[in-house]
């Protein structure tokens, strides 16, 4: 059956070897270490039980007028517009009324902003340790005075936000969708943080908890790697010249492609089932006298890493179909990256778009579950976007079977060449 | 062949769209990372983080060309020496990472970025070192895409063990490790190529 010899094909790779090894020692050196410790209860003499976002407007209104006097004096916003990233420049004219919104919450004009010479963005820097080594250190942003006159009512400050944020073209820090969880942290008391241990006992069955975090890591890998495998596999009857005795073969192309997809998805996604079961075991292992779920690790991995190995899989064939192998890797790599590293918070920063999802810790809960419906949305989206993916590929397949793209390529070369 | 024909062979047909990908690179990094007005620390960044990706896609498709076996046996019954080639393609590959990296870090310079030579060493040394890797699986395993993975398994693996990689943790600059670990990782880059092209010697004549 060729879903079988397909399957063996990719077994027997060498991508293949380099996948598992890769999943494994993920699991292995990131997830193990974690996984090792126990959930600690909170203790009413801790000091710090980190932060939950709340609407409490005497924080979110000095913090987001902070953060807008901040990006104007740079020049540029940090916007999620359609899901990705991007820095904002703005038209002098847009910039001009970005500078009427700070006027009207701060009192402090245009020219001052335009003059203000000390500014300086903060965060955290290298310092030298004066051992030859460097230390981090948080430095403070150096801003213009900013103060809220109390006329300034919650409400029409919101509209001044939603305005900003339609000025800089929507998805920005302003939008309804981030202004809270960006500006309006308040610190969680020992209760909070009592109920928040109970939730992960009693509605995460613990393993829940385990489960995102198994997530966040094997998801960084399994949302490039399978572009290597897929873009392999797809080049293999190019490389071994095969291609044109498959055209002609009987078989129709979107069984081939479809075949070829789940052979592709199903070898690939069973080392992550296997790897989900075993952190199950152990965690089960790590709390014998609680409820534990068995099954959340494995239901968690189908819900958040197989859309990223349905995408990144049904792109690596396509691209490779069009152009060619390399490129594949090229665009798959391109997606992988910008959504890695520009997606830097390393829990919470869940968007409509994110293809890696990130939860990079054993607690804040709360901080997945308020972005939960940001969650549902990508997981959708993704598997969407491959099986549409997957179709366009079938199409392709088939044009070239019949000589249609060759024979536009060709037509494209003659004219250039004339 | 002589080696001028040699060279520009292979530039033409074996070099250009690696090097045009790579050079996207560069162009692309100022899109994620920002390159203007950054300190010391802040400059590592982009060069450390996306320009060692250039070395990943110069170096590891030396081999590419002779992958498939037929060309390779061609190749191989020339007088020019099959390994003698792929030398040739490594030092104008070396001397294009060096060039990108360098016109980079000046570009930034321009930009009031806080660079110095380091700079372009410790960037060049990261994309070398991310291209050895690539280079040095795809060499021994005569499969591009098994380079290129590898490659990727191993920047995957900075972000996630981090300084643990000792000298060979490609961000040692932007996280304020010891600069000399950079000298460290440019040298045990040319070894490794070297080792890569003893054994195929070795191989070739077995």
């Amino acid at each position: 059956m060729l879903f079988f010899k397909e399957c063996k094909k990719i077994l027997f790779s060498l991508t293949f070897v380099i996948y598992i090894v890769a999943v494994v020692g993920f699991n292995y050196t990131q997830f193990n270490p974690d996984a090792d410790r126990k959930i600690s209860p909170p203790t009413p003499e801790q000091v710090d039980y980190g932060t939950f976002a709340k609407e409490v407007p005497e924080i979110l209104m000095p913090e987001a007028t902070e953060s807008l006097v901040k990006e104007y004096l740079r020049g540029y916003y940090k916007a999620y517009p359609v899901g990705f990233y991007k820095e904002v420049k703005l038209s002098a004219k847009k910039s001009a009324q970005i500078a009427e919104i700070i006027t009207e919450i701060s009192g402090i004009t245009k020219q001052e902003l335009d003059n203000f010479s000390d500014f300086n963005e903060g965060g955290m820097i290298m310092q030298p340790d004066g051992n030859g080594g460097f230390v981090p250190v948080m430095q403070e942003a150096t801003l213009p005075e900013i103060n809220i006159p109390d006329t300034m009512t919650y409400e029409h400050f919101r509209d001044l936000m939603r305005k900003a944020d339609k000025i800089i073209g929507g998805g920005s820090d302003y939008s309804d969708n981030y202004i809270v969880s960006n500006f309006s942290q308040v610190p969680k008391t020992y209760e909070d943080a009592l109920a928040e241990y109970n939730a992960i006992f009693e509605d995460d069955k613990v393993t829940g908890a385990y489960a995102r975090l198994f997530c966040d890591y094997i998801g960084i890998i399994v949302a490039v790697l399978p572009v290597f495998l897929s873009a392999s596999l797809t080049n293999a009857d190019k490389k071994s010249r095969m291609e044109h005795l498959i055209y002609s073969r009987k078989i129709s192309s979107a069984k081939l492609v479809l075949t070829r997809f789940s052979a592709l998805v199903t070898v690939m996604f069973v080392p992550v089932m296997i790897l989900a079961f075993i952190a199950s075991y152990n965690v089960a292992g790590i709390y014998p006298e609680n409820d534990t779920d068995f099954l959340a690790i494995p239901k968690m991995s189908v819900y958040w890493l197989l859309p990223n190995i349905l995408f990144t899989t049904a792109l690596g064939m396509f691209v490779t179909e069009i152009t060619s192998q390399l490129m594949a890797v090229f665009v798959s790599g391109v997606i992988w990256f910008t959504d890695v590293m520009v997606n830097v918070e390393l829990t919470g920063g869940i968007r409509n778009l994110t293809l890696v999802c990130r939860h990079n810790s054993l607690y804040q809960r709360d901080v997945f579950m308020s972005s939960m419906n940001q969650f549902v949305f990508s997981r959708i989206f993704y598997t969407v976007l491959a099986l549409a993916i997957i179709a366009l590929t079938i199409w392709i397949y088939s044009e070239k079977r019949k000589g249609g793209l060759n024979a536009v390529r060709k037509n494209i070369i003659r004219k250039s060449k004339a | 062949m002589p080696f001028g024909k040699i060279l520009y062979v292979n530039l033409r047909h074996n070099f250009l769209i690696h090097f045009i990908l790579a050079v996207l690179v560069a162009l692309l990094t100022p899109v994620v990372f920002s390159i203007n007005a950054l300190d010391s620390r802040a400059s590592a960044q982009p060069l450390e983080m996306l320009l060692s990706f250039t070395g990943a896609i110069i170096l590891t498709p030396v081999f590419l060309p002779e992958q498939n076996p037929e060309i390779r046996d061609v190749i191989r019954s020339r007088k020019t020496d099959y390994l003698t080639v792929c030398i040739i393609r490594v030092v104008y590959s070396v001397v294009a990472l060096a060039m990108i990296t360098g016109i980079f870090v000046l570009v930034m310079r321009r930009n009031e970025c806080d660079v110095t030579y380091r700079h372009i060493v410790g960037g060049f040394a990261s994309a070398l070192f991310m291209g050895t890797v690539g280079f040095t699986v795809a060499g021994l395993s005569n499969s591009v895409s098994a380079g290129y993975m590898a490659s990727m398994v191993y920047y995957a693996s900075n972000i996630g063990l981090k300084d643990k990689l000792g000298i060979c943790y490609l961000f040692s600059m932007y996280s304020g490790e010891k600069f000399s670990d950079k000298y460290l990782l440019i040298l045990i880059s040319f070894l490794i190529i070297s080792i890569v092209f003893f054994l195929l010697k070795k191989y070739e004549k077995s």
